[in-house]
C-alpha cells in the first residue's frame, strides 16, 4: 500500500505548481495498522503521548500520509525520509532541499501542501461555531479584520471567522516562525477572495483559498506569485 | 556497532591527542549524531550514533522494511547513544544496543537465547527488546522451531522460567520461519521487534496520575480546558496538546484567561507551559501550590501521626515510631493563606480543613512541640467539636499560655524580674565558664525579640506589603508564637499525653502539668530525660519512641471514650 516507489508513479510537480493533498482522518480509533510502521520512532513516541485514542489515530494517519506523499515526490522510501527542524520548529526534508511541504490537520481531515522551491504554509480548520466568538476575534484579530467581521452579515459571520483564522494560520506556517508572530500583527481578507492585505513581508507571499470539505475552511500561503494550485485526494 | 566492519573510531597515537572517555576520532566511515527528528546534530549534542561510508553495508537488498529500522537516509543507526566533541572525538554515552533495559534492569539477551535453545523443539532463538509503555522495554524473543517440532509460547515461557529469573522470561515469543540476519550475516537484535511488527503500533502511555486542581487559579484553568476541549475531567499535569488541543482551542483558553484573570498571555506561553500546573505558575495571584503535608516517615496503614508544623527535631523520633505508623508534618500555611484575623483558632481551622481533606475520618493522632503543641490542642478540640474522634494528642513540652504567664490576660510577657530570676536560676545550673556564652546567647535572643516586636508593630499597622511579609514571615514560629500568646485554651476532655523534659528551669512557676491540669481532663504526664530539645536526641529519643508506641497500641487513657465535648465554642 505504501511502498511509494513501486506502486505510485511520482506525480509531476512543475516549478510553478503547488499540490495540496486532502487526507481523510479516522473518526474513531481504528486506522490501517501498517500506517503505524511508516512513521518514525519519534513520531510514534509523540503519538503515544496522546491521551485519547482518536487523537492518536489521527496523528498517526496524518503523519504516515505525509511520509507517503513526500515519498512520491522524492522517490525515497517513506520510512527513510529524514526531517530536519528549522530554528523555529518548521520541519523540512533534510536531504531534498527543493521539495517544500507543510501539514495541517483539524477534525477529520489533514492537508499537505507540496511545492518545489517555494516555501509553503497550509491550514485547514474545522468550523466550530462555539469557537468563533467576538472576544476571540477581538483578542487575536487585527482591528481591520474585526471591522470586516462585524460588517459581515450575521449568517456568514462564522464562515468569515474561520476563513480569517485559517488564512492567518497559513501565513504564520509559511513563515515558519510558529507562534512567535503575533496574530494581530498582519491583516488578511475575510471575503471570498483570500488576500494577504498587510504584512511586513507582504510582497514575498501570495495567499489563496482552498476548496475544503463541507464544514471546513482552508487556505494556502506560498512564496512568489506565479504559481497555481492543484488539489488532490490522498486515499492511502 | 559491529555492522560497521572493524574499527570505526580509535584514539590516535602520539602526537595525536588521546581523550580519556572518548572512543576516538573516525577512522573509516563517517560518523554523525542523529537527533530525535532524524536530523544531524552539531558537535556536543547527544543523539544516536549513525555511520555511513564504504565499509558500512547499504542495507538488505529487497527488504525495504528491514532497512527502515536500521537505516535512515543512508545512515546506519548503531543504536548507541553518544556525541562528538568539537574535535570530532566520539563519546559513547548511552547503552549498547544489545542490552535489554527492562525498567532499569539490564538483561543480556544472549542468556535468554541460550535458555530457549535448551528446549528440544527450538532450533534458533533471539531475544530482543520489546517496546513497553510501562517498563520502557520488556523481553521479547523470536524462535525458529525445528522441523516437525512444536511448542507454544506458554510452554517456552514456563521452560525459561525454570532456568532464569522471572524478569528475564520473555513476555512475548513469536514463532517465525527464519530470523532476519544483519548485513554481516549475523543475527541482528536491534529493532527486531519492529522488523517482526510486534508492538510496533504506538502503545498508549498510561495517563499521568490524575491530580486535581490545588488552588483557585488551577480550578479556573481546569474549567476553561474542560469547556474548550469538551472533557469531563482534566488533571493538572495533563498536557493541553496531548489532550487534543489545537491552536483555535488554545485561543479559547487564552481569551478565557484574559477574561477571567485579566492576564494577557500569548499562544507561545501555552506552548511553553502546556499543563495546568505549569500555566498556573505563570499567572499572578496564583498561590504556589505547596504541599500541606510532608512525610517524615512514610508507609504503613495506621492513621498517621500528624505533627503540627513538624519541627526538624522530630525526624529522629519519627524513626522510632512503630513500624507501620506514618509520621506526617502538617505544613504551616504560606503567607497568602494566613487566616485573618490571625488567631490560633483560625490557624487551627485552616489545618483542620487540610487534615479532613487528607484523612476524612478519625481517629486522628496529633502532636506538637512547644507553641505548636498548643496549636495541636486547638486543632484536636475543633476536630472533636465537629464530631470526629481524636485517638491521641501529645503535647511535647507545651505550656498552657495562660497559666505560664505568656498570655496578655496575665500581663503579657513575664515581667523583667521574672525573666531575670529565670536566667539566674539557669546560670546556677551551668558551670561558670559557660556564663559568657549563655549571656551572649540571651543577647541574641533579645535582638530577635526586638526585631519581632518591630515586625509585629508594622504587621498590626498594616505597613507590610506582601513581599516584605514573605521574607519576614519565612519563619512561621513567630506567627504561631503570637497567636499562641493571645490564645486562651478552652476545656478539652479528650485523651492527652504531656511530655515534660526533666531538665527544665526550676524557677518557672508552674505545676507538673505545665498549666494544663485545669483545662485537660484526661491528662497523662510523662517525664523524660533531656531538656526542651535534647529529649528528641539519642538516647533520650528511644524513651519518647516507646511512649508513642504505647499510645498507638491503645494505652492512651480513655482513647475510645471520645464523646464530642459539650463545651460551647467560646474561645476565651
Amino acid at each position: 500500500m505504501l511502498s511509494a516507489r513501486s506502486r505510485h508513479k511520482p506525480p509531476m510537480l512543475d516549478d510553478d505548481e503547488i499540490h495540496v493533498w486532502l487526507i481523510p482522518l479516522p473518526d474513531d480509533v481504528n486506522y490501517p495498522s501498517q500506517l503505524a510502521r511508516v512513521i518514525s520512532i519519534q513520531e510514534s513516541e509523540r503519538a503515544a503521548r496522546f491521551i485519547f485514542d482518536r487523537d492518536r489515530a489521527r496523528f498517526i494517519v496524518s503523519h504516515a500520509a505525509l511520509r507517503d506523499i513526500l515519498a512520491r515526490y522524492t522517490g525515497q522510501d517513506p520510512t527513510a525520509l529524514i526531517y530536519g527542524v528549522a530554528e523555529k520548529g518548521k520541519p523540512y526534508l533534510a536531504e531534498h532541499d527543493r521539495v517544500r511541504f507543510n501539514l495541517s490537520h483539524s477534525g477529520s481531515f489533514a492537508m499537505v501542501a507540496v511545492a518545489l522551491d517555494h516555501e509553503v504554509g497550509v491550514d485547514i480548520e474545522r468550523i466550530r461555531p462555539e469557537r468563533s466568538t467576538d472576544d476571540i476575534a477581538a483578542r487575536f484579530f487585527a482591528p481591520a479584520e474585526v471591522r470586516d467581521l462585524n460588517a459581515t452579515p450575521e449568517d456568514r459571520r462564522v464562515a468569515a471567522f474561520f476563513a480569517c483564522w485559517s488564512r492567518k494560520e497559513a501565513y504564520i506556517k509559511a513563515r515558519g516562525e510558529g507562534l512567535g508572530i503575533a496574530l494581530d500583527s498582519f491583516v488578511v481578507s475575510l471575503g471570498e477572495k483570500a488576500e494577504l492585505c498587510e504584512a511586513e513581508d507582504r510582497e514575498r507571499w501570495r495567499m489563496c483559498a482552498l476548496q475544503a470539505p463541507a464544514g471546513y475552511a482552508a487556505a494556502l500561503v506560498a512564496e512568489g506569485s506565479g504559481w497555481r494550485v492543484k488539489q488532490l485526494d490522498w486515499t492511502g | 556497532m559491529t555492522e560497521g566492519s572493524h574499527q570505526l573510531a580509535c584514539n590516535p597515537l602520539p602526537p595525536g591527542v588521546r581523550k580519556p572517555g572518548s572512543v576516538g576520532i573516525a577512522t573509516g566511515p563517517e560518523i554523525a549524531i542523529m537527533g530525535a527528528g532524524g536530523e544531524i546534530l552539531c558537535p556536543g549534542n547527544i543523539g544516536e550514533i549513525v555511520i555511513r561510508g564504504a565499509n558500512v553495508t547499504r542495507g538488505y537488498d529487497n527488504n525495504p522494511e528491514a532497512n527502515a529500522g536500521a537505516f535512515l537516509g543512508g545512515w546506519f543507526r548503531t543504536g548507541d547513544q553518544g556525541y562528538l566533541d568539537s574535535d570530532g572525538y566520539l563519546f559513547i554515552s548511552g547503552r549498547t544496543k544489545e542490552m535489554i533495559n527492562r525498567g532499569g534492569e539490564k538483561i543480556a539477551p544472549r542468556e535468554i537465547d541460550e535458555a530457549l535453545m535448551d528446549h528440544p523443539a527450538v532450533r534458533q532463538a533471539v531475544a530482543f527488546a520489546l517496546p513497553d509503555a510501562r517498563l520502557g522495554e520488556d523481553v521479547g524473543a523470536a524462535v525458529v522451531l525445528r522441523e516437525g517440532a512444536s511448542a507454544g509460547e506458554a510452554e517456552l515461557q514456563h521452560f525459561v522460567a525454570q532456568r532464569l529469573a522471572e524478569f528475564k522470561v520473555p513476555r512475548k515469543i513469536v514463532f517465525i520461519g527464519e530470523i532476519p540476519k544483519g548485513p554481516t550475516g549475523k543475527l541482528q537484535r536491534i529493532g527486531l521487534a519492529e522488523k517482526l511488527h510486534i508492538a510496533s503500533a504506538p502503545v498508549q502511555q498510561p495517563r499521568k496520575e490524575f491530580t486535581a486542581p490545588r488552588n483557585k487559579t488551577e480550578e479556573l484553568l481546569a474549567g476553561l480546558w474542560r469547556q474548550t476541549l469538551g472533557l469531563d475531567r482534566v488533571g493538572i499535569h495533563d498536557s493541553f496538546f496531548d489532550l487534543g488541543g489545537d491552536s483555535s482551542a488554545a485561543a479559547q483558553v487564552i481569551a478565557g484567561i484574559e477574561r477571567d484573570l485579566g492576564r494577557k498571555l500569548t499562544m507561545a506561553s501555552l506552548l511553553a507551559a502546556p499543563t495546568i500546573a505549569s500555566l498556573a505558575a505563570l499567572l499572578p495571584g496564583s498561590i504556589p501550590a505547596r504541599p500541606r503535608f510532608s512525610a517524615m516517615r512514610s508507609g504503613g496503614n495506621r492513621p498517621p501521626f500528624l505533627l503540627v508544623h513538624g519541627h526538624p527535631l522530630f525526624w529522629q523520633l519519627a524513626q522510632h515510631g512503630a513500624e507501620d505508623w506514618p509520621f506526617l508534618a502538617l505544613m504551616p500555611p504560606v503567607v497568602e493563606d494566613l487566616p485573618s484575623p490571625l488567631t490560633l483558632e483560625n490557624l487551627a481551622a485552616y489545618h483542620v480543613r487540610s487534615i479532613r481533606e487528607f484523612q476524612p475520618a478519625g481517629p486522628y493522632y496529633l502532636g506538637g512541640w512547644c507553641y505548636d503543641g498548643v496549636a495541636a490542642l486547638e486543632i484536636a478540640r475543633q476536630l472533636r467539636l465537629s464530631g470526629e474522634q481524636v485517638g491521641g494528642l501529645i503535647l511535647f513540652d507545651a505550656r498552657n499560655p495562660v497559666v505560664s504567664g505568656l498570655a496578655p490576660s496575665q500581663g503579657g510577657r513575664p515581667s523583667v524580674w521574672t525573666r531575670l530570676a529565670y536566667h539566674r536560676a539557669r546560670m546556677r545550673e551551668i558551670p561558670c565558664r559557660e556564663w559568657l556564652g549563655y549571656t551572649a546567647q540571651r543577647c541574641v535572643t533579645i535582638g530577635v525579640y526586638l526585631k519581632r516586636r518591630a515586625f509585629r508593630a508594622r504587621y498590626a499597622l498594616g505597613l507590610l506589603n506582601d513581599r516584605r511579609m514573605t521574607s519576614l514571615v519565612r519563619d512561621m514560629e513567630q506567627i504561631v508564637a503570637r497567636a499562641v500568646a493571645n490564645y486562651v485554651p478552652s476545656r478539652y476532655d479528650g485523651p492527652v499525653i504531656l511530655i515534660r523534659p526533666e531538665d527544665r528551669a526550676k524557677s518557672l512557676k508552674e505545676d507538673i502539668t505545665c498549666g494544663w491540669g485545669s483545662v485537660v481532663e484526661n491528662l497523662v504526664v510523662h517525664e523524660v530525660p533531656g531538656n526542651h530539645r535534647t529529649m528528641f536526641a539519642s538516647p533520650n529519643v528511644e524513651i519518647l519512641g516507646s511512649i508513642l508506641c504505647e499510645m498507638m497500641d491503645g494505652d492512651m487513657p480513655h482513647a475510645l471514650s471520645a464523646q464530642p465535648p459539650q463545651a460551647s465554642h467560646a474561645g476565651r
